[in-house]
């Protein structure tokens, strides 16, 4: 028999035990009843992270009718555990009779091979069975029938009447009944405790000197010393380094990961404690805390603490619902010692403890902080540390047990450890985490991380904070030695003008490059630039120098850079096009020793002040010169080509890029993404970006063909598509902004085309339309600082997140946190790079490159690169567990907005989902000092336009409200770079821009429907304010989740329609309105309810005389006093 | 939040609505000028209503007693002169501009309050606006409605009734009000179209001709479509609620800043740079 399908169709049907409705009980619900019971309603997943569940094995011959009887008897001894909850959950209504249910499973018999997934199932069962609140009952137990000496009790209990101390009184009162029960001698149970007890001493708790003490002292921590009545809370939000992307709105599926630290790795960490005053829970809660704070880079956050109210109410007999989980407020401060850090912790703990009794929910509604229906509200990670249920003294004679907590299916925090101390004095770390944002993998690797954390710090326990590693030894060699194993075979004594040369003797007659109508060879390139390279160097020209390269896009092109390399100068590329200051700049930074340029473009030349040579001028002299190879010494060292970029602040940097970086990249490239000889590529992009190095350098020393297009065709897509059908090219590179230009022009796309894709991050809305007009998709990553790309990333589908990939040939990455300490696996960091791959810095900026190009700690010492630097490239990025690195923002860019960390790109995400969204960048803008506000502009599709209502809506629709951007600004283009990358700087400031758009000053949108009208009413009676916009979130005005249920019950009560509380944390009044205006209610007219006036009490009115009022500053005369309002005319108008 | 301010042994009691939202108060405010009497009373609440209403839009929001009246120091009867309540307004002009750091003030004055603004708006640049709720424009006429309603209550009475009058004070619905002062009532007039500053008029029903203004592009009025019930002695004893007009006001006080921050009228440099006026 099918043992799993019996719990399915089961003769076994669950017993519950009749109930007396008559003698009940009522009494009023704690606050922190009241608060679970909310939390229940959220949702039937919120509802099941409330099953408690725990389980014992009996091993031994087990008197099933007497633990029948034995749990009767507890039952009966504890009122709360045959207890219910009003419908408004504010009282507990106490069931005369024990009143549980009970099953059996009988699982004995032909033992199959699926036991244990049997067991599991019974218990994911329980698990994930709602408990109806109101109508009970609140504890399930299944016995199941392993064999006849061995049986699992399983226990499920709604969090409402049981909590982990109840858990223990609950099992040893067990043990005690069914000893008594069968006879065996035991002392009598002290009287139980009465949880209604505990609740009239909590209720006279809240008002009392204590209470009202415990409330400032927690307003405190997040208020600082501010007065309550300004309503500003300093709630620290923490940011988990979670593995997918946050769900707008929060889930609670979870899962359970348990990792155990040896007996021996305690034992050290407990005298590392020990040796400082505190306790084994204070040191591992300081570890864990600090080891978060470095995993997530969030230096002040809480960590909820749960306590036990029955110790603090001294009630220890006591089964309830009586934990309190306290947000503790950690501020860890990395630069200092473990031990100091641990000793800060230790006091906080202990004033902590000392107002342990004024409850989480409480709080919560005192603060009433903004909502984020992403997040759970301030804790997002808890904290316990506990001994195992001791099972010595537990009773069960004749038995043996083994007490094991259940994971649970559903969780209220991101992660939950649950530190279990074991008998043989090792710790089990049973981690509950949110299963939607993490994966078990992920959460394996932090654990294993964090025994490596403290594992450390029990060897070196004085050790800054920031020092201490994150991650073992296995999983930093994984990262940083095995992602980072690119070794690949290129000519290390190469130069870009030598590859050439090669090809060139190897393929003569094939083409070299094309434009328009004109080709030139192989062979002829040689022979030009050999000829040039004379010319250059009989005027003087030479290894060491930098000659300036001003010319138009043409096939020449190719010819006059092979000629000033084969010089042995490096050259400097000077694009007409660009702004005749930054040439000017450019050409006295660098020194130029002459300029290249062409009979056209002299007049622009001549206003640079330096010697140039027109070279179709002086083509007759060139072509008398031979054609041989010229007789330069040029090394892997020497320069090849200075490249400006724009520095974000101040003037343009020249990066000084050498013949080594060039001629690896080259020979990466062809092995990945992959180029041939039967390849051409279809170079658009202008010289002075270090991207064309690509596009002319690839193919040509490669045996492949460059098809060159002017600047006009660059920027025309329909152009672009006409020029790749019309040479049938096999790749081509552009930046997003350019595939973008195409695929709006219709071009069709070519089924074997490779489209590389860099320069800025890729957007995702880019990725299908692409992915629909290749062959291959590559994402591309690199600053020019280290030559072109440095990583690379196949793109083959547009609902995984766009990677960078892995490094390139020779090329290492690694990601670092501000410390310089790598990080673990899926944490934020900042982006490093080394290896062959790396230049020489910026020219005549010493400073600047020393502090970009910093000393290698991984430096190969047996690979002979050109330099042996890390290049800090400012990009924040992480490693996803398969080794790929996912690009995130600028470090710069790095934005945090009433404490909540913005990705822009996230917001830019949202709003790009609108139909008619063309195109989108969000920046943060501080138009005014210290007032930092998101931006969104926003480019409409051709034909279609948008207001900033309407994008306000939808993005609300999908993100916390922290990250609506507060200006939508709509712009006829993006302003766009020489390179083709997004001008930020150019980006209007929005209030000039789009007035009438700015939707922040908008007036309140009033209601305006009957039920809109209503329901504010509703709003305003409960909240007792009086201007309820359409567009107002109820948490936003004030409102917490007590209210919730005040205003769910008004309008159930009236309108007969049910609100669910999810809708607070995302609809606004006028969505909320919509849901109930189908109502019968609202056929009928509703008078506009005016609210009662009420009375302000009026203070005694003193005696003394008035005042003779101070004469203030109003002395002008009437005739000024006008002039000054005279510009006012056509006010009104 | 509740603040006194002014001379330390007479202070002025004030309730001060911080502002909220996107402007954070740069340099909006708003002072509330409240009626006088049982009026002060029956518009208590509708008057806190719009100042927190204001405040949420972005305003700093101060609502005045005035000496004599609700939490301030000192006897109504002992107020001999409008110059007392006037200065008042002054004062909490000052006070406003030192606590929000704006240079100039919006004066929304109900009613006797407005009449109050009024005047006080005439002779201060660093008024850039008023709303006038009801105010009232003859000083005769509205003794006399209050007198009217102070006789028909007392002929409610049982037995009629009278109340303490002499030479010096005659009490008029509850409150006691020296003659002097109440001969200054009685001559007073105000004529909106001598308040050069922009305005807003909210009137019952009426359109006087007394609204007109010199630069009509200066006044808006807007009309109340209710009924107006100062007279009806059955409304005394309630409070005075108008939610409809309330929130057209509440919406036309931020469109005027809108329109003052377009004009760039919030500054006083900038105007007294340009006419010379000032100190």
């Amino acid at each position: 028999m099918n043992q799993v399908s019996s719990l399915t169709n089961s003769t076994n049907v669950p017993v519950v035990i009749g109930s007396n409705h008559g003698n009940d009980i009522r009494y009023r619900a704690t606050e922190a009843q009241l608060e679970v019971w909310l939390s229940s309603q959220q949702s039937v997943e919120a509802n099941c992270a409330y099953n408690e569940i725990s389980s014992l094995e009996l091993h031994g011959a087990l008197d099933t009718e007497r633990l029948r009887r034995a749990i009767d008897e507890v039952v009966k001894r504890h009122e709360l555990l045959r207890s219910t909850f009003s419908d408004d959950g504010l009282h507990v209504v106490v069931k005369e009779e024990a009143d549980y249910e009970f099953q059996f499973q009988d699982f004995s018999g032909d033992l199959p091979n699926g036991i244990d997934e049997a067991l599991t199932s019974v218990v994911h069962q329980m698990a994930t069975t709602p408990f109806n609140l109101t109508a009970g009952p609140l504890l399930r137990v299944v016995l199941q029938k392993i064999s006849d000496d061995h049986h699992k009790l399983s226990f499920v209990a709604h969090h409402l009447i049981l909590d982990g101390w109840s858990l223990a009184v609950f099992c040893a009162d067990l043990g005690h009944f069914y000893d008594v029960l069968g006879g065996v001698e035991r002392e009598e149970l002290p009287p139980a405790n009465r949880y209604q007890q505990y609740a009239t001493k909590m209720e006279q708790y809240l008002p009392s000197d204590a209470g009202k003490s415990d409330e400032a002292f927690w307003v405190k921590q997040f208020r600082g010393g501010r007065v309550p009545s300004d309503g500003q809370t300093d709630i620290p939000v923490l940011d988990l380094p979670v593995e997918n992307a946050r769900p707008a709105l929060r889930t609670y599926e979870a899962r359970r990961y348990d990792h155990s630290i040896g007996s021996e790795l305690t034992e050290r960490i407990r005298k590392v404690g020990a040796k400082h005053g505190c306790s084994l829970f204070n040191t591992m809660l300081a570890a864990f805390s600090a080891y978060v704070a470095r995993i997530s880079e969030t230096y002040d956050f809480c960590v909820g603490i749960p306590t036990a109210g029955q110790a603090a109410m001294d009630m220890p007999e006591l089964i309830g619902h009586c934990v309190n989980t306290m947000p503790l407020r950690t501020k860890v401060d990395p630069s200092s010692s473990f031990t100091g850090y641990m000793k800060t912790c230790r006091n906080g703990l202990l004033d902590a403890f000392d107002h342990q009794r004024y409850s989480y929910g409480t709080l919560l509604r005192k603060l009433s902080p903004p909502r984020d229906p992403a997040r759970p509200p301030m804790i997002s990670v808890s904290f316990n540390l506990d001994p195992m249920i001791d099972v010595s003294k537990m009773g069960f004679s004749g038995l043996k047990v083994d007490p094991i907590i259940e994971p649970r299916s559903f969780e209220n925090f991101e992660w939950f450890v649950n530190g279990v101390i074991l008998a043989d004095k090792s710790v089990e770390l049973q981690l509950q985490y949110n299963c939607n944002l993490y994966s078990k993998q992920s959460i394996r690797f932090y654990l294993e991380g964090f025994e490596a954390f403290l594992s450390e710090l029990a060897g070196a326990p004085h050790t800054r904070i920031a020092d201490v590693h994150l991650m073992s030894i296995a999983q930093r060699r994984q990262v940083m030695v095995d992602w980072n194993a690119t070794e690949l075979e290129y000519p290390i004594d190469g130069t870009l003008h030598g590859e050439f040369s090669r090809q060139a003797a190897a393929t003569p007659d094939r083409t070299a490059i094309k434009f328009d109508d004109t080709l030139l060879t192989y062979a002829e390139v040689e022979a030009s630039s050999n000829k040039i390279a004379r010319y250059l160097k009989s005027s003087g020209v030479g290894p060491g120098d930098l000659v300036g390269i001003c010319v138009d896009r043409s096939e020449r092109t190719l010819v006059y850079l092979y000629g000033v390399l084969k010089s042995g100068a490096g050259y400097v590329p000077l694009d007409p096009a660009y702004p005749t200051d930054r040439l000017q700049y450019m050409c006295d930074h660098s020194g130029l020793k002459l300029i290249v340029t062409e009979q056209d473009l002299v007049d622009r030349v001549s206003d640079f002040n330096k010697p140039h040579v027109a070279i179709d001028n002086v083509a007759n002299e060139i072509e008398r010169l031979d054609s041989g190879p010229v007789d330069v010494t040029v090394t892997p060292g020497d320069i090849c080509y200075v490249i400006y970029t724009s520095g974000s602040t101040g003037k343009p940097k020249g990066v000084q890029v050498p013949h080594g970086p060039v001629v690896n990249f080259l020979c990466s490239m062809q092995q990945t993404p992959g180029f041939d000889e039967n390849d051409s590529v279809l170079a658009v992009t202008t010289l002075s970006f270090d991207i064309a190095v690509l596009e002319l350098y690839l193919p040509t020393v490669s045996g492949g063909t460059v098809v060159m297009v002017d600047q006009a065709t660059a920027v025309d897509g329909v152009k672009l598509a006409e020029q790749l059908e019309k040479h049938s090219i096999t790749v081509m590179q552009a930046t997003p902004a350019t595939w973008r230009l195409m695929i709006q022009a219709d071009w069709n796309g070519n089924t074997d085309l490779k489209v590389l894709c860099g320069g800025e991050p890729m957007p995702q809305d880019l990725v299908q339309p692409l992915l629909d007009r290749c062959n291959q998709l590559w994402n591309m990553y690199g600053p020019t600082e280290t030559t072109v790309w440095s990583a690379a990333y196949r793109i083959e589908s547009s609902t995984a997140p766009v990677l960078i990939g892995k490094p390139i040939g020779n090329t290492q990455i690694y990601l670092l946190d501000a410390n310089g300490r790598e990080v673990p696996v899926g944490c934020e960091g900042e982006l490093y790079i080394g290896g062959a791959g790396v230049t020489s810095g910026y020219l005549h900026q010493r400073e600047m490159t020393d502090e970009r190009f910093v000393k290698n700690r991984y430096r190969n010492p047996f690979a002979d690169y050109v330099s042996d630097r890390l290049y800090k490239t400012g990009d924040v990025a992480k490693y996803r567990f398969d080794g790929n690195i996912q690009f995130l923002r600028r470090n710069d860019k790095q934005v945090k907005v009433r404490g909540f960390r913005i990705e822009l790109g996230e917001i830019e995400q949202a709003i790009k989902a609108h139909l008619s969204v063309q195109q989108t960048v969000v920046i943060v803008r501080e138009d005014t000092v210290g007032d930092a506000r998101l931006v969104a502009y926003v480019v409409t599709k051709p034909d279609q336009s948008i207001d900033g209502n309407q994008l306000r809506d939808h993005v609300r629709e999908s993100l916390p409200f922290y990250m609506v951007p507060q200006h939508f600004v709509e712009l006829e283009s993006m302003p766009q770079t020489n390179n083709g990358k997004i001008d930020y700087k150019a980006l209007p400031i929005p209030v000039i821009v789009m007035e009438t758009n700015d939707a922040v000053s908008n007036d309140i949108a009033l209601p305006g429907t009957a039920p809109e009208k209503y329901l504010a009413g509703v709003w305003q009676d409960v909240l007792e304010i009086d201007d309820v916009g359409l567009n107002d979130l109820f948490f936003d005005i004030g409102g917490h989740s007590l209210l919730v249920m005040k205003v769910i019950s008004s309008v159930h009560q009236q309108t007969g329609i049910k609100l669910g509380p999810q809708d607070f944390l995302v609809a606004t009044l006028e969505q909320m309105a919509n849901k109930i205006s189908e109502s019968y209610f609202f056929n009928r007219e509703i008078e506009e309810a005016e609210p009662e006036p009420v009375p302000e009490a009026r203070g005694e009115m003193n005696s003394s005389e008035p005042d003779a009022a101070i004469e203030t500053a109003d002395r002008q005369t009437r005739v000024e006093h006008q002039g000054v309002f005279k510009k006012l005319t056509g006010f009104w108008t | 939040m509740q603040q006194y301010f002014g001379h330390p042994e007479s202070p002025l009691f004030s309730v001060y609505h911080a502002p909220r939202g996107k402007h954070g108060g740069d340099g909006r405010a708003v002072l509330i000028c409240p009626p006088i009497g049982q009026e002060y009373i029956r518009t208590h609440w509708c008057l806190r209503l719009v100042a927190n209403q204001i405040a949420r839009g972005g305003a700093h929001v101060l609502r005045l007693d005035y000496h004599g009246i609700g939490d301030s120091s000192g006897r109504v009867e002992h107020v001999d002169s409008v110059r007392v309540w006037q200065n008042n307004i002054r004062e909490a002009i000052e006070h406003l501009k030192k606590i929000s750091g704006a240079e100039t003030v919006m004066l929304l004055g109900q009613r006797f309050g407005g009449t109050l603004a009024g005047e006080v708006a005439q002779k201060r640049p660093d008024v850039n606006s008023v709303v006038l709720w009801e105010p009232v424009l003859d000083g005769l006429s509205y003794l006399k409605q209050l007198r009217a309603m102070h006789a028909e209550m007392l002929d409610l009475w049982v037995c009629k009734m009278t109340t303490q009058n002499d030479d010096v004070s005659e009490e008029i619905l509850g409150s006691l009000y020296s003659r002097v002062l109440l001969n200054e009532v009685e001559g007073l007039q105000l004529n909106v179209g001598d308040i050069p500053q922009p305005q807003l008029i909210v009137s019952c029903g009426c359109t006087d001709s007394a609204l007109s203004h010199p630069e009509p592009s200066l006044q808006k009025v807007v009309l109340d479509d209710r009924e107006s019930s100062w007279d009806d002695l059955r409304e005394l004893e309630s409070a005075w609620l108008r939610p409809q007009v309330s929130r057209k006001i509440v919406k036309l006080v931020r469109e005027m800043f809108d329109r003052l921050e377009r004009f760039d009228a919030l500054k006083t440099e900038s105007r007294s740079a340009k006419v010379g006026a000032g100190q």
